[in-house]
């Protein structure tokens, strides 16, 4: 007896949509993920490294000019950064005395586990990173580069991989502060590594270049992580708050090494 | 058939990795084309029998499935919407488009069966 060809392609269709629905219901699915990541992640750090370069080279003949602007507003900046620096260490010195006086602990450092970057999700701020259940990495933790500037948290784990949701995914969300002003917001990822702060009410006064930092209200990151600098102010009659747009600190270029802070 | 079948399997894996590790630097305005997508378009448009199409689309779907981690959690979204794109795309030029140049190159023999 001969089955249609229509019957057929229809079976083939149901066998492979319940081969899926079984993959995902099942535990399968991580234990095999992690296998490609396996035998994948070292042509995939070679090919990181590759990508970093070509880029680098396109961007040096592509932007010239603008580096040129670039390097001497870094420079003033970097000139304005030292003296600042200079008045934050004495005030560190007297904040060590005073709580030495005060027999406060010092600071608490964070607990941090190297990790390196792996890939990028092809259609969403994801990235993989080469630390799982192996090393003790939970979901949640917070994801820092050298630099304390914030850039994600742990999402999926599995057992020698981990997945960060960059802070500018479309589901993440969470408290921040404005750098020394009284001003609180919620900082809303809106996907393609683009931020928003949010519910920022509208008597207050913000500027483009304005230092967000994280906010420890929520709990879900630790206080004071860098997480960029207000691009644009966004203010409209209808909206009761006023919006701003953050440029991230982060950049993909400088992550091939991330730290995941494990005493949160 | 099979060696076909291989060698698709061979080309989207290298892709992939292509696409999630070297081509992540290569953004614009934070957004990153995706190369696997634009195979299994181009496949789809020019490859001379069905199944070829049909193939490619659910090897490139499935390498994009493993390789994703945040759009969806449920594997095999791409896989269902790649085999659905190339089914629509095959079907469409079918029985409405008269491109000329995709009927020419669709007549021409070459290994790849593009």
């Amino acid at each position: 007896m001969k089955i249609a060809p229509r019957i057929k392609s229809l079976a083939a269709a149901i066998l492979i949509i319940a081969f899926f629905v079984v993959l995902n219901l099942n535990g399968f699915l991580n234990p095999f993920k992690n296998f490609f990541y396996l035998i994948s992640s070292p042509m995939q750090k070679k090919l990181l490294g590759a990508g970093s370069n070509a880029s680098d080279f396109l961007a040096g003949i592509l932007e010239i000019n603008t580096f040129k602007n670039e390097i001497e507003n870094l420079q003033i900046k970097n000139q304005q950064l030292i003296s600042r620096i200079v008045g934050l260490e004495e005030l560190k010195k007297e904040n060590e005395t005073l709580r030495q006086a005060l027999n406060i602990g010092s600071e608490k450092e964070f607990q941090l586990e190297l990790a390196y970057l792996v890939s990028k999700d092809a259609s969403d701020d994801s990235l993989l990173i080469d630390k799982g259940i192996r090393d003790g990495i939970k979901k949640g933790l917070p994801v820092i580069t050298k630099e304390k500037t914030l850039i994600g948290r742990i999402g999926e784990v599995y057992e020698d991989f981990s997945e960060v949701m960059l802070i500018t995914n479309k589901k993440s969300s969470f408290d921040a502060q404005i750098l020394e002003k009284d001003i609180s917001g919620v900082v809303k990822g809106k996907g393609n590594l683009s931020l928003d702060l949010e519910f920022i009410p509208k008597e207050k006064e913000i500027i483009p270049g304005d230092v967000v930092v994280s906010a420890v209200l929520g709990h879900i990151f630790p206080k004071d992580l860098l997480v960029g600098e207000v691009k644009e102010v966004k203010k409209s009659d209808l909206e009761p708050y006023q919006r701003a747009v953050i440029n991230p600190a982060f950049d993909l270029k400088g992550i091939g090494s991330l730290f995941i802070i494990t005493n949160f | 058939m099979i060696k076909k079948i291989i060698f698709l399997f061979l080309l989207f894996y290298i892709l992939t990795l292509v696409q999630t590790s070297f081509w992540i630097y290569f953004s614009l305005k934070g957004m990153i084309f995706n190369l696997v997508l634009l195979l299994i378009v181009i496949i789809s448009l020019f490859a001379r029998e069905r199944w070829f199409a049909i193939a490619s689309a659910f090897i490139g779907g499935f390498y994009l499935d493993v390789f994703s981690f945040g759009l969806t959690r449920f594997f095999g979204f791409y896989t269902l919407i790649s085999v659905g794109l190339a089914f629509l795309i095959r079907l469409v030029i079918r029985k409405y488009v008269q491109i000329p140049i995709v009927k020419r190159i669709q007549k021409q023999k070459n290994p790849l069966y593009l």
